[in-house]
């Protein structure tokens, strides 16, 4: 061997697994040099590629097709002269390409065990590499000069056990414009529901001729596996009609900046602008470069996953198009609520940044029970490997005698991960494991110690599935029973008849609150003194109306308990977040008053008019077009005349006078919805100060216009008997004088 | 010996290229005779093959050591030093099939060898003093991990983790298309 010169001896090396790359480094010097030439490493990622995985797929696979002649018989006999029994299986040929052949296997567990965590195991590394293994790959040069083999041996270790993926963002470094100084690309990275960046605004003709925005933000290490980007696009819920700002497509490219190469961190250099941008070749090299993804209207998030592994050391994001215009000055708009991707540093000088972000770290947790979950339970994304090797074996839960066991034992797992990470994060340490019950509630205690991000993100979910397979557990006891009846047919005859003879069928068994995980979570939360995000609301909410005591209590008011008890209370001590989700749970389940509350505060426009029409406060609600719609007269008019058709003239002329208090100018739409002649509106009823702007100003000040409203629905309904409509009976007589609270405004009369 | 055999090694090639057609003997100085003889069975048995196109090296499915055929496998069924030889004469003389037999089976008798036995099979003398040998373990310590499945999935997720996807420069070709179109 020492005879070949060195491109022969790495030209034969690159026909080897790493592993035995690693042997032969080990045996003498100059092989060792060889070894760890990078043009090696270069040609491995090219070409082994495949190699390596139709082997694997070949060791693994259980049956034998029959000797196909592959192997060279020299192999064999150097096996045997080596004294190992071990018989090479020829290797199948395994096509990468059809990946869909098997299904996903029968012994997927239900739910809500598809759920379960599998923190950090190995299966989760390998269903990703299969997924990640099904699309043929090239390479392009982008590695890092002179670190290939570093590089790739601490990749190697990453990608045998992944850390846990976390938000690497670390900062947003460039943006193409910016609609204010608040509403900035650093606005993308905070969790805040009303935090966003905007671009400019810009009036088209057509909307997809609006100019790219882009955004780049800088990793938080210098080389950064990407796993998925999540982007929010924003609905402006304090805006009229909500409108969606979202682009027609996106398109993420992932890469190295050229100074990363020379060990500059990227959020260190100076980003010129966007000629930085649109000459990838010098400044910014995009590695990864993604499709378009098109963005649905009303879309609120896209989640993209880049079909391969895809690092680098920024993010850029560019948008296409603009569907969205702003009520108020009818430009276009993009706008970004929040930016997150996640993934994992992969740089070995990189643990010191990884140990500092332990606070995001915690996202990871529910992130890859999440991840096992979507694998699992999706078919499109099936394996092309038996789902038998991956370890543990799920199959496990299905075993009779096992089951509880396994259970726990993955509990037992979640909750060591869970304490692991809380070491690190807050040096918080000493969760023991005796039991199920006291883990989750030693975990509720902890969680509660976290800032609330790390709550937020990943506690809520835990607690939920905690709750859920407790309610399994209890569900099972209570079936136990069940089955042993059924298998005694005495008993089974009594069973029956008792079943029959009960009229209501039995409740199903009802968590207590000491062993609902869900009630420690909240009662710790709102002892904590901490803000209810709005996901945490919306738990809340579901959990109370689930309670069988509320469907029987049924009323406006959510039924008195001690969870919704509490709810009221943080909802008084206006310590939950409001938004348009929160309210709608409450209305779907049924406490009106609560969801205005919540959408007022939260600032919903649509969900506030349709509140105010749904209990006929036509002031209030005029006031508030006129504050919040650019629009409102045109609104106003067209809302009076719906008022008009679908609850009749009385509701119509409540309407009528609200406007007519409100904006004087308005009145000749006003007439020509309720059929009256302007002039004799104008004769009865007079503005002392002026047109519009005197009734306009005191508009807030609650008007008391009964009389009035009286006289309109007299004239509604002369117009009804007229044109033979049965009109509603009018209230009060035609007034002689109009009275006004205020003074402010003198209505004279006939 | 035919033309077309002689074609089989791009040096021989275009050596007959530059030479014109004649009955000159080509000096081949690096060659000895009898590794000659067994490069020319080679190349008679191959002779109707295809010839290897200067871009097959990008084709990922010709990088896998074990599709030898039968007569290949007997063929270079030859102890240690010829075949090193061999190997050497492929390459002298540019027979890229040849060259790439002579390496996989080389690199399938290292295939699952510890370094030992890798040294023990080709004479190496290991010339690492005892600190040094722990250094280099250490550094491939990886390599030295049980080797159980998903280990070595995870080894090839690193290896893809450093390539670009193909498929979806396609796809996105494919979007454009369908954009287009509709």
């Amino acid at each position: 061997m020492d005879l070949l010169p060195p491109e022969l001896q790495c030209r034969i090396l690159s026909f080897l697994h790493p592993r035995d790359i690693g042997h032969v480094a080990q045996s003498c010097r100059r092989l060792s040099a060889i070894a760890t030439d990078p043009s090696l490493w270069v040609e491995l990622a090219t070409r082994g590629v495949l190699l390596d995985i139709e082997e694997q797929n070949g060791l693994r696979a259980e049956e034998i097709d029959g000797d196909d002649g592959d192997l060279s018989p020299r192999d064999s006999d150097i096996n045997l002269q080596n004294g190992k029994s071990r018989h090479e299986r020829p290797l199948p040929r395994v096509s990468l390409r059809a990946p869909r052949e098997i299904a996903v296997p029968a012994f997927i567990p239900d739910p809500p065990f598809n759920a379960t965590a599998e923190y950090g195991s190995k299966s989760t590394v390998f269903a990703e590499t299969l997924v990640a293994s099904r699309l043929k790959l090239s390479l392009r040069d982008w590695l890092p000069h002179g670190t290939e083999k570093e590089f790739f041996q601490a990749l190697y270790k990453v990608s045998t056990s992944p850390p846990p993926s976390f938000d690497i963002l670390g900062r947003g470094v460039y943006q193409s414009s910016a609609d204010h100084d608040s509403q900035s690309i650093s606005a993308t990275l905070d969790d805040h529901p009303h935090a966003f960046w905007s671009s400019t605004g810009s009036d088209l003709s057509h909307p997809s001729e609006a100019p790219r925005e882009t955004l780049v933000y800088a990793f938080v290490g210098q080389a950064c596996v990407v796993q998925e980007i999540t982007v929010q696009w924003f609905t402006a819920l304090f805006q009229l009609g909500s409108p969606w700002y979202g682009p027609f497509w996106v398109r993420f490219s992932v890469g190295y900046h050229e100074d990363s190469e020379n060990d500059i961190r990227v959020h260190e250099r100076s980003w010129t602008g966007p000629g930085d941008l649109q000459t990838p070749s010098t400044m910014l090299r995009p590695h990864y470069v993604s499709p378009y993804v098109p963005v649905r209207t009303e879309q609120a998030v896209t989640i993209f996953k880049p079909p391969t592994f895809v690092s680098g050391s920024y993010l850029r994001i560019d948008m296409y198009g603009r569907s969205g215009q702003q009520p108020s000055d009818m430009k276009r708009y993009v706008v970004i609520g929040r930016v997150q991707c996640l993934g994992w540093t992969s740089s070995t000088s990189d643990t010191g940044t990884l140990a500092s972000l332990g606070r995001s770290s915690a996202k990871a947790l529910a992130l890859s029970a999440n991840r096992i979950h979507r694998l699992l339970a999706d078919p499109s994304t099936s394996l092309n490997q038996p789902l038998k090797s991956l370890d543990p074996p799920p199959r496990a839960i299905y075993s009779e005698f096992y089951h509880r066991y396994e259970i726990r034992a993955r509990d037992a797992d979640v909750v060591q991960a869970l304490a692991q990470e809380m070491r690190s994060a807050s040096s918080q340490v000493g969760v023991r494991f005796d039991q199920l019950r006291s883990v989750w509630s030693t975990c509720a205690g902890r969680a509660m110690q976290l800032s609330s991000e790390a709550r937020s993100t990943r506690a809520l979910p835990l607690f939920l599935e905690a709750r859920s397979r407790q309610m399994y557990q209890l569900h099972q006891a209570s079936e136990v029973q069940d089955v042993f009846l059924t298998s005694n047919p005495t008993a089974r005859e009594e069973y029956r008849r008792r079943r029959a003879g009960n009229a209501e069928p039995s409740s199903p068994p009802q968590l207590t609150p000491e062993d609902d995980p869900t009630e420690y979570y909240f009662r710790l939360l709102a002892n904590s003194g901490l803000d209810v995000t709005e996901k945490e609301g919306v738990a809340m909410i579901e959990l109370i109306s689930s309670h069988p005591s509320f469907s029987t209590t049924r009323s406006t008011q959510l039924a008195v308990t001690p969870q919704s008890a509490r709810f009221r209370r943080l909802l008084s001590e206006n310590r939950i977040v409001y938004g348009k989700e929160l309210g709608d749970t409450l209305w779907k389940v049924g406490d009106f008053g609560a969801a205005s509350t919540v959408w007022f505060r939260g600032n919903v426009v649509d969900r506030c008019i349709s509140c105010f029409l749904h209990s006929r406060n036509y002031s209030p609600l005029i006031r508030f077009l006129q504050v919040s719609a650019p629009n409102a007269q045109a609104l106003i008019v067209s809302m009076l005349e719906r008022i008009i058709n679908r609850r009749g003239y009385e509701e119509g002329s409540r309407f009528a006078i609200a406007v007519l208090s409100a904006d004087w100018s308005l009145r000749h739409a006003v007439c020509q919805a309720i059929g009256v002649e302007v002039r004799e509106l104008e004769s009865r009823v007079r503005p002392p100060m002026g047109g519009l702007f005197g009734l306009g100003g005191v508009a807030g000040v609650g008007v008391d216009l009964g009389d009035n409203a009286a006289w309109l629905e007299e004239e509604g309904k002369r117009r009804d008997v007229v044109e033979g409509f049965q009109a509603p009976a009018p209230v009060g007589v035609a007034g002689q004088r109009t009275s006004i609270k205020s003074g402010d405004v003198i209505f004279d009369d006939v | 010996v035919d033309k077309e055999v002689a074609d089989r090694s791009v040096l021989l090639k275009n050596m007959l290229e530059d030479v014109g057609e004649s009955d000159k003997p080509i000096p081949l100085p690096n060659v000895t005779g009898k590794v000659l003889k067994k490069v020319i069975t080679y190349c008679e048995h191959h002779r109707n093959d295809p010839l290897p196109q200067p871009d097959d090296d990008l084709d990922d499915t010709k990088r896998r050591s074990d599709d030898i055929d039968d007569w290949d496998a007997d063929f270079i069924k030859v102890d240690n030093d010829q075949l090193f030889e061999l190997i050497l004469a492929a390459n002298y003389m540019d027979i890229k099939p040849l060259l790439d037999l002579g390496c996989k089976t080389v690199a399938n008798m290292i295939k699952g060898k510890t370094p030992e036995q890798i040294r023990e099979m080709f004479n190496i003398e290991n010339d690492f003093t005892p600190e040094e040998e722990e250094q280099i373990r250490k550094e491939n310590e990886y390599v030295s991990l049980p080797l159980d499945d998903s280990m070595m999935l995870g080894g090839i997720a690193c290896l893809l983790y450093y390539s670009l996807c193909i498929a979806n420069q396609s796809g996105c070709q494919h979007y454009h298309r369908w954009a287009s179109e509709s």
